[in-house]
């Protein structure tokens, strides 16, 4: 039982503002200087798990389900066409703030990968899940994401 | 057994290697709770304040609502005296983004005069004008406040503890 | 209910590095398929995953544990972190061992990790957050304070000399030069560590671990699922105790001359392995060795007090003789430990584990303890100076 005298609580309450006074630097590891260095020649590179024959798109060290090694493997390049899975629009950005122009994101599956890749759509007023897209590529590519400046219907 | 992994120098971490850069940008406002915004207010007019426990009659600093020995709540406040002994202390050379200090500052542990069963108190400064060598654990010190106009019920309401005359 | 009979079978590790190339995920991937080629199985005989990592702001990946399942084999499995700060390393195989020993499961892969490289301008900016956010942090605090602090309140308490204390970085540093996975193995001398650069009084460069990236993996089964597979006996240490303990976050009301949450913990374990005399000469001749978390040259021996392995204030005149040396009469840290190996926080602490089954089934190399070696504790310690973690292994067919 609390006690009942409440003098505990006669302060008014302060507040103290902090912040986390970091930032991070990360490499993209193994298999995703393989991958972005792809992005940068406009290949999209995929694995294959010989055991399960799962294609990753983007590429992994491993199969995550038969836990055997990758990054030996033959490397293929994937046809640069492929489908929505499923798509949103945004209109507020990460603040929450809105955003002048809003924007599609979607879940792709390029033909001849199992596995979906994350990334904007443009030049699209009416997406649709089933439609063919294609990446639309930057004119300076420099091993990154964004050397896909998103993917446009076919 | 293979010991596997792919050891960088800095330059190749920071400049070879193909990365990502991400700059968090969160802040935080915490509310001080019940017996913090106490303590902090405390500060504000320059007293230091404890609380006491009933069940097993001990007064620690900083306060909390409830003690974490007995699990029962405390029931009152304890204004303080604003000195205390110096638990144990370093001088530090060592920012927190690893840069060095020439003059170190000398992060200490007080505990509180009037603390009871065992002494307790909390994290400060002492004053970096005292010579090195006198520094000792045990050493008895008193609060140097900021100017009652410039606290604002912070920590940093008292600049830092001096030793005091014998 | 009795507890079943759980046994580590193998281990598996990757270098330590300041600054790795892989990624979290492929450190983790290295660490956990290394353990289970060296077990002799594959994923598909695991029941259960258990992910070990510290705070998650060194990686940078919030919820590093299920950013971690793929590369710790745990995808579609029960898998779980368990997370107490720097002591996780050896509370994830605790975890491993109640999940065996209650029954749960019979084949548990459990992954320690961290890559500390990832976060700038340095690992200080991230772990001066766990300083208290309302009356410490405002003070401008970072890490190596609190154990400057503590260092001289057990210095001041005992009368330890620094000199006692600087021969724990002299033996861990060297003992890594035999280590495959060290980082900073070196042939010290107790001036280099004396006169190494101060940086909060009375801690030095020298007497403290390194930052690094690692990863450590364990497999862990059922007595039943041993037998099972046709494991030896020789490649197999038994868990036969565990403890863990946690003190109150309010660091600045403790005794910090001695860590009683360490004790509780040690205990803990003890009683559970049967032994019920703790006094330390029975306990050194009970365990062959001790594998404790020594971050910095101090912790090791303030944990050697806290294990009941040397009275209060005497650990480090021991360490000082060479009663702790890898041939000594106690041998402690044959790994080379945090200071030498490196300091990947889960991951060092996991080490120290994989130490102690590595010097029990003979397979420590270089690093083997030149007497036979039965029984071995690890110990890890952490969140804000106040967790302490035990296990104790026994060689596969000690009794």
């Amino acid at each position: 039982m609390l006690p009942k005298k409440r003098t505990m609580t006669d302060a008014p309450t302060h507040e103290v503002r902090g912040g986390f006074p970091v930032h991070y630097h990360y490499t993209v590891g193994i298999v995703g200087e393989i991958f972005f260095n792809g992005l940068k020649e406009k290949k999209l590179l995929a694995v294959t798990c010989d055991e399960c024959s799962k294609t990753y798109f983007p590429p992994r060290m491993y199969c995550e389900d038969c836990f055997v090694e990758l990054t030996d493997k033959e490397f293929k390049v994937l046809e640069q066409e492929g489908t929505i899975e499923s798509f949103t629009k945004t209109y507020k950005d990460h603040r929450g703030d809105p955003l002048s122009e809003p924007y599609y994101l979607a879940l792709i599956k390029i033909n001849g990968a199992d596995t979906v890749f994350f990334h904007k759509l443009v030049n699209v007023d009416e997406p649709k899940i089933g439609m063919s897209v294609k990446p639309v590529w930057s004119d300076s590519p420099k091993a990154s994401l964004f050397d896909i400046i998103g993917f446009e219907p076919v | 057994m293979k010991v596997r992994g792919t050891k960088l120098s800095h330059d190749e971490f920071m400049n070879k290697v193909i990365s990502v850069d991400h700059h968090p940008e969160i802040e935080y406002a915490w509310a001080t709770g019940i017996a913090i915004s106490k303590f902090l207010e405390g500060l504000k007019q320059g007293k230091i304040y404890g609380a006491k426990c009933n069940d097993c009659n001990r007064v620690v600093c900083p306060p909390r609502i409830f003690c974490e020995e007995c699990f029962s709540p405390m029931v009152e406040y304890v204004e303080l005296p604003d000195t205390g002994v110096v638990n144990t202390f370093s001088l530090a050379y060592i920012r927190t983004d690893a840069s060095r200090r020439e003059k170190p500052e000398i992060p200490a542990v007080i505990d509180i005069d009037g603390t009871t069963l065992t002494p307790s108190g909390f994290l400060h400064l002492l004053d970096e004008n005292i010579s090195h060598d006198e520094i000792k654990v045990g050493m008895k010190v008193k609060a140097v406040w900021k100017p009652e106009n410039e606290r604002t019920g912070s920590i940093t309401d008292i600049m830092y503890f001096t030793k005091m005359e014998e | 209910m009795k507890n079943r009979k759980v046994g580590i079978v193998s281990v598996g590790l990757t270098k330590f590095m300041r600054r790795a190339k892989e990624t979290p995920k492929e450190l983790a991937y290295y660490a956990a398929k290394t353990a289970l080629d060296e077990a002799g199985i594959t994923r598909r005989d695991v029941d259960a995953a258990i992910i070990g990592s510290a705070p998650d702001a060194f990686d940078g990946v919030h919820q590093k544990h299920e950013y971690l399942t793929d590369g710790a084999g745990g995808v579609n499995l029960p898998t779980m972190r368990g997370y107490v700060g720097g002591g996780t390393g050896v509370f994830s195989p605790i975890q491993g061992w109640y999940s065996i020993a209650s029954g749960m499961h019979d084949v548990v892969l459990v992954t320690t990790e961290e890559k500390m490289s990832s976060v700038l301008p340095s690992a200080q900016a991230a772990f001066n957050t766990i300083f208290d956010n309302m009356i410490e942090r405002p003070l401008g605090p970072n890490l190596v304070w609190i154990f400057a602090l503590e260092m001289r309140r057990y210095m001041e308490t005992y009368g330890i000399p620094k000199e006692h204390i600087a021969a724990v970085s002299v033996k861990n540093k060297g003992n890594a030069l035999d280590h495959p996975s060290a980082m900073l193995g070196q042939k010290l001398t107790i001036e280099d560590v004396l006169n190494s650069e101060v940086l909060a009084e009375p801690v030095h460069l020298l007497d403290i671990s390194p930052v690094a990236d690692g990863a450590v993996s364990f497999v862990m089964m059922s007595e039943e699922k041993i037998k099972e597979f046709g494991i030896s006996l020789d490649d197999v240490a038994w868990v036969e105790g565990v403890g863990w303990n946690v003190d109150t976050t309010m660091w600045t009301n403790r005794d910090l001359s001695y860590p009683k949450y360490v004790e509780k913990a040690a205990k803990q374990a003890y009683t559970m392995a049967g032994q019920k005399d703790h006094s330390p000469e029975t306990l050194r001749k009970w365990l062959s060795f001790a594998e404790p978390y020594d971050p910095f040259n101090y912790k090791e021996l303030h944990h050697l007090e806290g294990l009941q392995l040397f009275e209060k204030g005497k650990a480090p005149l021991a360490a000082y003789e060479g009663v702790t040396a890898r041939d000594g009469d106690f041998p402690v840290t044959p790994s080379g430990g945090l200071l030498g190996v490196g300091n990947p926080i889960a991951a060092a602490a996991g080490m120290k584990v994989a130490e102690v089954y590595l010097q029990l089934t003979g397979k420590a190399e270089k690093r083997q303890i030149p007497k036979d070696v039965t029984r071995g504790l690890a110990q890890a310690w952490g969140d804000l100076m106040q967790v302490g973690t035990v296990i104790i292994l026994k060689g596969g067919r000690v009794e």
